[in-house]
């Protein structure tokens, strides 16, 4: 199963590398009048645009398999390098973004589910639709200004002060902590509203079941009721969700991370969109798809973890 | 049948509002040029940066260029690339959605394979990536924003589809001797469309959101064409004394969007055939 | 008496509509007795069970009239906390499906444990609450307690489920034990077993019984009495001999002809 689709990546990628202009044709056209020809010259012997597709493509896939992504535009440095070592510090953000969404969604989904109809559904269905329309760049300018630079409280960019290695270890801990604050923040506000959603349903669809009917009329309190036995069972498809959300989270960083000037794999990526480095580009795309596979399986292997029925056949 | 649904749609409330929104935004569109007080490129560098007043009710930017005029010829914008894109994706969706579940097998197979692949991107990330490596402008914009994003509807359309074609009325057809397109554009096309327009209703907010956010990061409509993404891009660097630079765009966006996420979920709500 | 249902009225909510369910119903039962509740789908038959144990939530309906008297207690007018104790240990309630009725991700075990050690006066110890759970499930006549108890729902057989549930209703022994429409969802060669099993409780344990159906034929052999309910309301009951062999409303007899020959009341 894994096989096409990574068979297929290898097309996709190479499949959008040839949109690339520099092709022979284009050589003479000039329609992207933001490469120069030295940069042209490079891509054309990069990709050997004068050899047969089919060659070019076995090539690529080759080069693929060993992570070998040539070197950037920019500063001629091995692109999988770059991308080792900006990577970590975009699954920090990430991961830590998605536990509190996680965390926060799942609290208010079974709040307003239990408690359906309630003055506090209402509000957070209008926050949860407020969520879905409001765009997230803007909301992290917004926080960015309001917090960061007129009160001053958090600082507003990077990972680390310019100071950060006078620090003691603590302090340094303390230090990238109060960078990530901010970012993680944002970015748990603005991705909360779809799980918010998604776990009342589910809840809602779990207090309707039978087995909830006869864990009342064993005399059980409610609150056994709702968690130990509706709550288990809501949380089989909400966290097969967990493994989707994270490659969308990481496609979705790029953004954050470049308001936030966070070193990371997004904003890597913006840079490298900036100075046309497609070397840069193809990896990052590469790696990003191959999250995103490593996210799909991570949600099976949960669902399968969660639920007995498929745990034992 | 229309007209039963237009009579739920009046009755849910917030699909009512979320309608009305629609209608107001798409006039305020369509007479932008008559309506706006001054044409969006018009600088006036003895203007610049001004705060709301009588005569700029939305101030001005660093170009003394009217906040407010700007943001309505930003409406046309909007509004078009998003219609657009949506347009290109509810094509290819449904179509790919109705080919699918109706040929089953071996298409299904190769058509849901192309499906999974394109999935293997997020989907703004694949849409950067494929900005990057054209021109970024506004007709680009719109056909990379429609061409990744119709799996979700050819998904929908599919399992329709699937449910559908063992349905007596489609096998009535067939031994009638109905050829394939009649079949499917005349048959099952109709009552696949409710769930269709409720996807697209919703994809318009999505694709607002999305060429947004693509101009804010220089990706999308250039300057001088106003678009609320690009306008909040330009007005982050006077961010810390220019606040209205930064509020009106974004208001406009969130808005926008509001609007057709009511519509959509309220269409949703009235065309549930469960109600 | 030990259980005393009298002028019951019941409303659900649909939406924004209102649904009556039960009107004026009544029923009486008394220490170890066998009384059969018949009538359709829809008969309100099951609202008159759930009402009994408080279990309509306020969302889904209300009881608008009536009182209900157990063991000389008022039912509707006992605080939560009260309720609870009864539910599950003075009365044991089993539903038609025993698979969506019991949690799927849950040991059946585990679920058995939890009504005992809900309704116990200290905290017993895991040894304990496994004993009393393993003999709860020999009661129920299951061949293997050991395998059920560690097993998940999905993992054993519909007759076996309903054991299990059985042996969940009774294990902490209930003064009043109901079944709603216990043997519909199984095997006919399984439905006599679980009758049977039945049966056998309630001579073991002095326990009154409810059986909530729609099939004239297990109320023949099974109950001392019966009501019979059509669209909410009580048409006829009595004595379930005379009930059977001479109708007196002309639902019950309409009911009675739609029984196959076979099932039909022995006059034994």
């Amino acid at each position: 199963m894994m096989i096409p689709l990574l068979l297929g990546i290898t097309l996709m990628t190479f499949f959008i590398m040839q949109l690339a202009p520099g092709k022979p044709t284009d050589l003479v056209t000039d329609l992207n009048t933001r490469m120069s020809s030295e940069a042209r010259e490079k891509l054309v012997k990069l990709y050997e645009l004068d050899r047969p597709w089919h060659e070019r493509y076995w090539k690529w896939l080759k080069r693929m398999s060993r992570l070998d992504f040539g070197t950037s535009f920019r500063d001629g440095r091995p692109v999988i390098k770059k991308i080792a070592e900006s990577l970590p510090a975009t699954l920090l953000l990430n991961i830590l973004s998605l536990i509190l969404i996680f965390t926060a969604a799942l609290a208010i989904g079974i709040f307003s589910a239990v408690k359906k109809d309630s003055l506090f559904d209402k509000i957070s269905t209008f926050f949860v639709y407020l969520g879905f329309s409001v765009p997230t760049f803007w909301v992290a300018l917004l926080l960015m200004i309001g917090l960061g630079l007129k009160l001053g409280l958090l600082p507003i960019s990077g990972l680390r002060s310019i100071h950060y290695s006078d620090l003691s270890a603590w302090r340094k801990f303390l230090d990238m902590s109060a960078h990530l604050v901010l970012p993680v923040f944002v970015m748990a506000l603005t991705g909360l509203a779809g799980l918010a959603r998604y776990s009342r349903s589910a809840m809602l669809e779990v207090i309707r079941q039978d087995y909830v009917r006869t864990a009342r009329a064993k005399g059980l309190p409610e609150r056994t009721v709702i968690l130990k036995h509706a709550f288990r069972n809501a949380l089989i498809p909400i966290v097969t969700l967990l493994g989707l959300m994270l490659p969308e989270l990481i496609g979705g960083s790029f953004i954050f991370e470049t308001i936030f000037a966070y070193p990371g794999m997004g904003r890597l990526g913006y840079d490298a969109i900036m100075a046309r480095d497609y070397p840069m580009l193809m990896g990052i795309g590469t790696i990003v798809a191959l999250l995103t596979l490593a996210g799909n399986l991570l949600a099976d292997l949960l669902y399968a973890f969660c639920d007995p029925r498929i745990r034992y056949q | 049948m229309i007209s039963i649904y237009l009579h739920r749609i009046f009755r849910n409330k917030l699909a009512f509002a979320g309608a009305l929104l629609m209608v107001i935004l798409i006039i305020l569109a369509l007479t932008a040029p008559w309506l706006a007080p001054s044409h969006f490129a018009d600088q006036s560098l003895i203007d610049r940066l001004q705060p709301p007043s009588g005569k700029h009710w939305m101030g001005t930017d660093d170009l003394g260029r009217d906040v407010f005029s700007r943001l309505l010829w930003g409406t046309r914008v909007s509004l078009v690339v998003a219609f657009v894109a949506v347009g290109i994706a509810t094509l290819f969706g449904t179509l790919v959605g109705l080919i699918a579940g109706y040929f089953g097998r071996w298409t299904d197979a190769v058509l849901m394979r192309a499906v999974d692949i394109l999935l293997c991107f997020p989907t703004f990330f694949l849409i950067l990536m494929v900005i990057a490596f054209l021109e970024p402008n506004i007709v680009n914009v719109m056909i990379v924003i429609g061409v990744t994003s119709w799996t979700g509807l050819a998904r929908l359309v599919r399992g329709e589809t699937l449910s559908l074609r063992e349905r007596d009325f489609i096998l009535a057809a067939r031994a009638l001797g109905a050829s394939t397109p009649r079949i499917l554009f005349v048959h099952l096309l109709p009552n696949v469309v409710a769930p269709v327009v409720v996807s697209a209703t919703l994809g318009v907010g999505g694709a607002i959101l999305t060429e947004s956010a693509l101009s804010f990061l220089g990706l999308g409509v250039q300057p001088p064409d106003p678009s609320w993404g690009n306008m909040l891009s330009a007005g982050k660097d006077y961010i810390y004394f220019a606040w209205w630079l930064s509020v009106f765009p974004g208001l406009a966006i969130l808005t926008t969007v509001m609007a057709f996420n009511l519509l959509g979920e309220g269409l949703r709500d009235a065309l549930d055939p469960r109600s | 008496m030990l259980l005393s249902i009298k002028n019951i009225s019941v409303d659900y909510f649909r939406g924004k509509k209102i649904i009556p369910a039960l009107r004026n119903a009544s029923l009486e039962i008394a220490e170890g007795e066998s009384v059969g509740l018949v009538g359709e789908s829809g008969s309100g038959k099951s609202t008159l069970a759930l009402a009994a144990l408080r279990l309509i939530s306020p969302h889904e309906g209300n009881i608008t009239q009536g009182k209900i008297i157990f063991q000389g207690k008022d039912i509707l007018a006992l605080p939560e906390q009260d309720m609870r104790a009864i539910r599950g240990k003075d009365i044991g309630i089993i539903f038609q499906d025993p698979f969506s009725s019991l949690n799927p991700v849950l040991r059946i075990g585990d679920q058995i444990e939890e009504a005992i050690q809900v309704h116990a006066e200290n905290k017993l110890s895991q040894a304990d609450l496994k004993k009393s759970a393993l003999a709860a499930l020999s009661n129920a006549r299951l061949p293997e307690p050991e395998r059920i108890y560690n097993s998940y729902p999905h993992q054993v057989s519909g007759g076996q489920r309903q054991r299990a549930m059985i042996a969940m209703a009774i294990a902490n022994s209930p003064r009043l034990l109901i079944a709603d429409e216990p043997t519909t969802a199984l095997d006919v060669t399984v439905q006599k077993e679980i009758l049977d099993l039945l049966a056998q409780l309630r001579k073991d344990m002095g326990m009154a019984l409810i059986l909530i159906t729609h099939h004239l034929g297990i109320v023949s052999q099974t109950t001392d009495r019966i009501y019979v309910l059509k669209n909410g309301e009580v048409v006829e009951s009595g004595a379930t001999r005379s009930v059977l062999s001479s109708p007196a409303h002309s639902y019950t007899q309409e009911l009675l002809r739609a029984v196959p020959q076979t099932a039909k009341v022995h006059r034994a």
